[in-house]
C-alpha cells in the first residue's frame, strides 16, 4: 500500500450559531494514501465538505472552532496553523476546486490572465514568455480544445463544463501532492460529469497526485474511487478500498443508502427508505447517531460503537453489521 | 408511510420571544426604549426647569449643581431640560422623514418592482437621481434654499429616505415577484391584486420596517448636522445639534454643555444602528436564500 | 389497474402538445429554447420528460402551465384548447393543472403556516374556511404529514422532504387534470428522495393521476415514468415506454446519457469520447439534426435535413436518420 499524505484523525469541528453550538464534526477520521482517489460520500449535513474545508484551512476564524483531533500532511501538523503558514501550503500542496467553478474565476478577466495568475503565485521568478507557454500547456492538459482560443475567452463565455475543466487547470498550476474536490460534477450535466471525472482520473494517474473527491453520488464512488469513506453526522462510520466496500457493505447505513438509489437499468418497485431525517447537531448525540432510523438497533446502539476493522482494510463502526465478513 | 422527523422546533413570533432568542439585541434594544421614554416623559416625570429659561445668574453651573443634575450652559439654562427637550425634536424629525419615505418611497418602489417596464424605468431613473448626491449635502441645499424650520428640515431629509426606501422596497418587490410561490399562486388562480396584497406587500413590509431603524439613525444625524450648522431648527428650541452648536464656544469652560448632546446623539444612533442590522439580518434570512 | 398501461390501452387524452415553440429574441439571431415539441399525455400515466440542463424541458413546462405563453404552437387539456384563451378563461382552464416546484423552500411564503399554504388554492377557488380546513386536512394526511403536528408550523421551518410534501399537497387540493413535477426530488438528498418517489408512487395508485414528470436524472425518470420523452436542444428526440427506451434506445444522444449515467454495480458502457463541443450560438437553427457534431453516427444527411420523429415500433419513436437498431450506409468511426 502507498505511502499516507494525509492523515485525519478523530477530527472534531464545532461553530457557533445564533442557534448554539452545532457539532459539525465529531470525530473523523480518514486516509489519504499517495496517488490515491478516496470518495468522501455524505448526504447533507453529514459534514463532507466541512472535512474538506477544514483540511484547506477554510473555516471561517471566528464561528468555527477545530479541535481537538489532528490533520496531517505527511509529517506535518496542519491543526493549528498560522493563516500566513497555511498559506503556503494551500494550493501550492493541497489545491481545492468547487462545486461552482464561477467561485474561482473572475468574470472581468480573461482565462489565459487568471490561470497565469495562478502560475506566478505560485512560482513568482518565472518569465512572463515562460508564464504564458505554461498557461496554454495547463489548458491543454486539461483537454480543452484550441488553448490558445480558450485563453483570450471571458469565463461567460464558457459551459459549465469547460470552465470546471479551467478551475482544475488553475488548481494544478502550482501541482499540488493533494486535490480536494468538492461535488465538482454536482452541478453538471450527466454527460460532462464523466468526461470530467475521466479527466481528474487520468490527471491524478499521470501526476501520482491523490484526490479527495466529496461527493454525495454513490454512482461516482462506485466507478471512481480507489478508497471510499462514509459520512453520517459528523463520522465517518464506514470506508475501505471500493472494490471491498462494494462488494460487502457492513454499515446498515451504508447498505440503505444503496438500496434507496432509483435505477436507471433496474426494475420498478418501492424504493426502500430511511424513515426520519439526519440528527440536528446542536444537540448532543450519544452513542450511535443512525441508531432512531436503523432497522437493527438495539439498546447496545445507544453507546457509541466501537471501531472494527475487517480484512482488506476495511473499517466501520457498528455493533449490528450486515456484511459477510463481519459474520 | 409518513414522515416520522421531528420538525425544527415552532418558534415562537412576537417582540419578545425575538429578544430572547438574539440576546446581541436585547442591550441595544433596552437602551433605545428607555431614552425614548426619557426624552417624552422626562421633563413631566422630573418637574424640570423650562428649558428655555434664561438666568445669568446661575450660568455655566457643573453637573450635580442643586437643581441642575447636569449643569446650566452659557445663559443659565438648564443643561438636562435642554437636552430632553431637543432630543424631543430631533427624534420627532428624524421618525417623520423616515415615515414619509417609507409610505412614499414604499408604494412607488414596490410600483415600479411590480410593474417593471416604462413605469420602473421612470420613477427609478429620478431615484437615481437623487441617490446621486450625497444626502448630507442635498440636506444641505434643500434647507438653505427653503429656510431654516422644522418642516423644511422634515422635507430636505425625506429626499434621502424616499429614494432609499424606494430602491430597497423596488429590490424586495421584484425578488418576491419571481419567486415560485408567487408562481404557484397564479396557477392557483390569483390575480395581480390579490398577489399584491397576499404576497409581495407584507414580505416587503418586513424588510421596509427593518430599514426603519437604520434610517432613523441616518435622519437624526442629518437633522443634528443641520442644526449645527444654523441652518436647522431655530434657537431657541434645543436641538442636539444646535446646543453641539452652542456648546461649541464653551468648550473651555463648561465642557458638559456640548458633551451631554453628543453623548446622547452618539447612544441614539448607535443603538438605532446595532437594533436596525439584527432586525435587517433576520428578514435577510427568512425571505432570501433558504 | 396496471400502473404501465400498454400502448393499446391507453385512454384519453389529458394533454396535448402539437409543434410547440419558445422563442426568445427575434430573427436570425432567435434562441429557440423550444423548438417544434409534440407530445401527449394520456389519462392515469406519468410522462417523464428528460434531458440535460437547456434542453428546453422546463421551458416546455412553463409554456404548458401559460407561465410564460409560447411563440407558437397548441396545447389542449382534456380536448380545451388553451392558446387562444385569454383572462378569466384561461385562469379556469389552468387551475385544472398543478406543478410541484424544485426548490421547496422557494415555493412557499416565507411566512406563511402549512395549513395557509395548502390552502391557498382553494381561497383563491372561493371555498369556505371550514370546507376549506377538511379538505387540507384530508391532503396532509395523505401525504404523510400529521396535520395536528404539521399544520400550523410555518412552512420554512421544514427539513426538505417535508416542505416538498406540503408542495405536493398544495398541488393536488383542487384535484386537477394534470400534475406537472418540475425537478421535484432534485433538490433532496438521496434518502428523502426516495421517500418523496415513493409517496408520488403511492398517489398516482390512488388518485389516479396524470403526470408530467421532468428531471436530468435517468435513474428517477426511469423509475416513476410510464412513457419517456427524450429531449436535446429544443427537440424531442425519442419516445417510447420506459422499459423500450432504456433497454432498447435507438438515438444516439439517449445512447450516449443512458451510458453516462454512473451507478453501483453496473459496469459503464464505453462513454461516447466525443472531442469535446465547442458552444456554438444557438442562433442559427440548424437546417440539419443538432446532435450531428457528437454524433458517432451520424452521415452527411444528418447534417442537412432535419429528423423527424419516426416510429421505429408501436409506441416507440426516434428522430433519427440512423437509428442504432437500423444499420446505416456511413458511420464516422468512433475515436475513443
Amino acid at each position: 500500500m502507498s505511502d499516507v499524505v494525509v492523515a485525519i484523525e478523530d477530527l472534531h469541528v464545532t461553530f457557533s450559531t445564533p442557534r448554539g453550538e452545532v457539532r459539525a464534526l465529531r470525530g473523523v477520521s480518514l486516509e489519504v494514501r499517495a496517488g490515491r482517489m478516496v470518495c468522501l460520500i455524505g448526504e447533507s449535513g453529514s459534514g463532507k465538505s466541512v472535512t474538506g474545508r477544514a483540511l484547506m484551512g477554510l473555516l471561517p476564524a471566528h464561528s468555527a472552532r477545530i479541535g481537538p483531533g489532528s490533520m496531517r500532511l505527511h509529517q506535518e501538523e496542519l491543526l493549528g496553523k498560522s493563516e500566513s503558514a497555511m498559506r503556503s501550503i494551500r494550493g501550492r500542496r493541497i489545491a481545492m476546486i468547487f462545486q461552482d467553478p464561477s467561485r474561482a474565476l473572475n468574470p472581468t478577466r480573461r482565462i489565459g490572465d487568471q490561470v497565469g495568475e495562478a502560475i506566478k503565485i505560485h512560482f513568482p521568478e518565472r518569465r512572463p514568455s515562460a508564464v504564458r507557454s505554461k498557461v496554454l500547456e495547463h489548458l491543454d492538459s486539461v483537454k480543452l480544445p484550441d488553448a490558445a482560443r480558450v485563453a483570450k475567452k471571458y469565463p461567460h463565455e464558457l459551459s459549465g463544463g469547460m470552465r470546471q475543466r479551467v478551475a482544475i487547470a488553475m488548481a494544478l498550476s502550482a501541482e499540488p501532492e493533494v486535490l480536494v474536490a468538492d461535488e465538482p460534477t454536482t452541478a453538471l450535466d450527466v454527460t460532462t460529469q464523466v468526461q470530467i471525472l475521466d479527466l481528474l482520473r487520468s490527471l491524478q494517474r499521470s501526476r501520482g497526485m491523490s484526490v479527495l473527491l466529496i461527493t454525495h453520488d454513490m454512482g461516482v464512488a462506485a466507478h471512481y474511487a480507489d478508497d471510499v469513506a462514509v459520512m453520517y453526522a459528523g463520522r465517518v462510520v464506514e470506508r475501505a478500498p471500493a472494490a471491498e466496500l462494494f462488494a460487502d457493505v457492513e454499515m446498515p447505513y451504508t447498505q440503505a443508502l444503496l438500496e434507496s438509489l432509483p435505477s436507471a437499468r433496474a426494475g420498478r418497485g418501492a424504493l426502500r427508505t430511511i424513515p426520519g431525517g439526519p440528527p440536528d447537531l446542536a444537540l448532543g448525540i450519544s452513542g450511535c447517531a443512525f441508531a432512531p432510523r436503523c432497522r437493527f438497533v438495539t439498546s447496545q446502539c445507544k453507546q457509541q460503537p466501537a471501531t472494527r476493522e475487517v480484512a482488506g482494510d476495511h473499517v466501520f463502526e457498528c455493533w449490528h453489521p450486515v456484511g459477510k465478513e463481519s459474520r | 408511510m409518513g414522515d416520522t422527523t421531528m420538525a425544527m422546533p415552532a418558534r415562537s413570533t412576537g417582540v419578545f420571544a425575538m429578544l430572547a432568542q438574539n440576546r446581541a439585541m436585547l442591550v441595544p434594544s433596552g437602551a433605545l426604549v428607555l431614552l425614548v421614554l426619557a426624552v417624552v416623559l422626562g421633563p413631566f416625570l422630573f418637574n424640570l426647569p423650562d428649558p428655555d429659561r434664561q438666568t445669568l445668574a446661575d450660568a455655566r453651573l457643573a453637573p450635580l449643581s442643586p437643581g441642575h443634575l447636569l449643569g446650566t450652559d452659557g445663559l443659565g439654562r438648564d443643561v438636562l431640560s435642554r437636552a430632553l427637550d431637543g432630543g424631543r425634536v430631533s427624534l420627532l424629525v428624524g421618525f417623520s422623514a423616515v415615515a414619509i419615505g417609507f409610505i412614499v418611497g414604499g408604494l412607488l418602489g414596490v410600483t415600479a418592482g411590480f410593474l417593471g417596464g416604462k413605469v420602473d424605468a421612470v420613477i427609478s431613473r429620478l431615484t437615481e437621481i437623487f441617490l446621486a448626491f450625497p444626502s448630507l449635502i442635498l440636506a444641505l441645499a434643500i434647507a438653505t434654499f427653503l429656510g431654516p424650520s422644522v418642516r423644511n428640515i422634515v422635507l430636505a431629509i425625506c429626499c434621502h429616505t424616499v429614494p432609499a426606501y424606494v430602491r430597497l422596497a423596488r429590490a424586495n418587490a421584484i425578488k418576491i415577484r419571481n419567486s415560485d410561490f408567487v408562481v404557484a399562486a397564479s396557477l392557483a388562480g390569483a390575480n395581480v391584486r390579490y398577489t399584491l396584497r397576499r404576497h409581495i406587500v407584507p414580505l416587503v413590509l418586513q424588510s421596509l420596517l427593518a430599514y426603519g431603524l437604520l434610517a432613523t439613525g441616518t435622519a437624526i444625524v442629518i437633522e443634528s448636522s443641520l442644526s449645527f450648522l444654523g441652518l436647522g431648527v431655530r434657537p431657541p428650541q434645543s436641538t442636539w445639534g444646535n446646543m453641539l452648536a452652542d456648546g461649541k464656544t464653551e468648550l473651555a469652560m463648561a465642557s458638559h454643555v456640548a458633551f451631554v448632546p453628543a453623548i446622547l446623539l452618539f447612544l441614539t444612533v448607535l443603538n438605532l444602528n446595532l437594533v436596525g442590522e439584527g432586525l435587517r439580518t433576520r428578514a435577510d434570512r427568512k425571505v432570501g436564500a433558504a | 389497474m396496471s400502473a404501465r398501461a400498454g400502448h393499446q390501452e391507453l385512454g384519453e387524452v389529458v394533454l396535448q402538445v402539437k409543434d410547440l415553440r419558445q422563442l426568445y429574441g427575434h430573427g436570425k439571431r432567435a434562441f429557440h429554447a423550444v423548438d417544434g415539441v409534440s407530445f401527449t399525455v394520456f389519462r392515469g400515466e406519468t410522462l417523464g420528460l428528460v434531458g440535460e440542463s437547456g434542453c428546453g424541458k422546463s421551458t416546455t413546462a412553463r409554456a404548458v402551465l401559460g407561465i410564460r405563453p409560447p411563440t407558437a404552437g397548441s396545447i389542449a387539456l382534456s380536448g380545451a384548447e388553451l392558446t387562444t384563451l385569454r383572462g378569466r378563461a384561461l385562469r379556469e382552464a389552468r387551475s385544472s393543472m398543478q406543478l410541484v416546484f424544485q426548490d421547496p423552500y422557494n415555493s412557499v411564503n416565507p411566512r406563511w403556516t402549512v395549513r395557509q399554504v395548502v390552502a391557498e388554492p382553494l381561497r383563491l377557488a372561493r371555498w369556505t374556511s371550514s370546507k376549506a380546513r377538511t379538505r387540507v386536512d384530508e391532503l396532509l394526511d395523505l401525504v404523510g404529514l400529521d396535520p395536528a403536528r404539521f399544520g400550523d408550523r410555518s412552512a420554512r421551518q421544514l427539513s426538505g422532504g417535508q416542505a416538498q410534501r406540503v408542495g405536493i399537497a398544495r398541488a393536488l387540493t383542487t384535484d386537477p387534470e394534470l400534475l406537472v413535477c418540475d425537478e421535484a426530488v432534485s433538490a433532496l438528498d438521496v434518502s428523502v428522495q426516495a421517500q418523496i418517489l415513493n409517496l408520488l408512487d403511492q398517489l398516482k395508485r390512488e388518485l389516479s393521476l396524470t403526470t408530467l414528470f421532468i428531471s436530468h436524472d435517468l435513474g428517477v425518470v426511469r423509475h416513476v415514468s410510464d412513457r419517456v420523452a427524450v429531449m436535446y436542444k429544443g427537440r424531442i428526440v425519442e419516445t417510447g415506454e420506459s422499459d423500450q427506451i432504456f433497454q432498447n434506445p435507438q438515438h444516439h444522444y439517449t445512447s450516449l446519457l443512458l451510458h453516462s449515467v454512473l451507478e453501483v454495480g453496473v459496469e459503464p458502457g464505453s462513454a461516447t469520447r466525443r472531442p469535446i463541443e465547442v458552444q456554438a450560438s444557438q442562433g442559427d437553427p440548424a437546417a440539419g439534426c443538432l446532435f450531428a457534431p457528437r454524433c458517432p453516427g451520424a452521415g452527411d444527411i444528418c447534417r442537412t435535413t432535419k429528423p423527424e420523429l419516426t416510429p421505429i415500433s408501436l409506441s416507440h419513436a426516434a428522430a433519427c436518420h440512423f437509428p442504432t437498431g437500423v444499420a446505416g450506409p456511413t458511420r464516422r468511426s468512433t475515436s475513443q
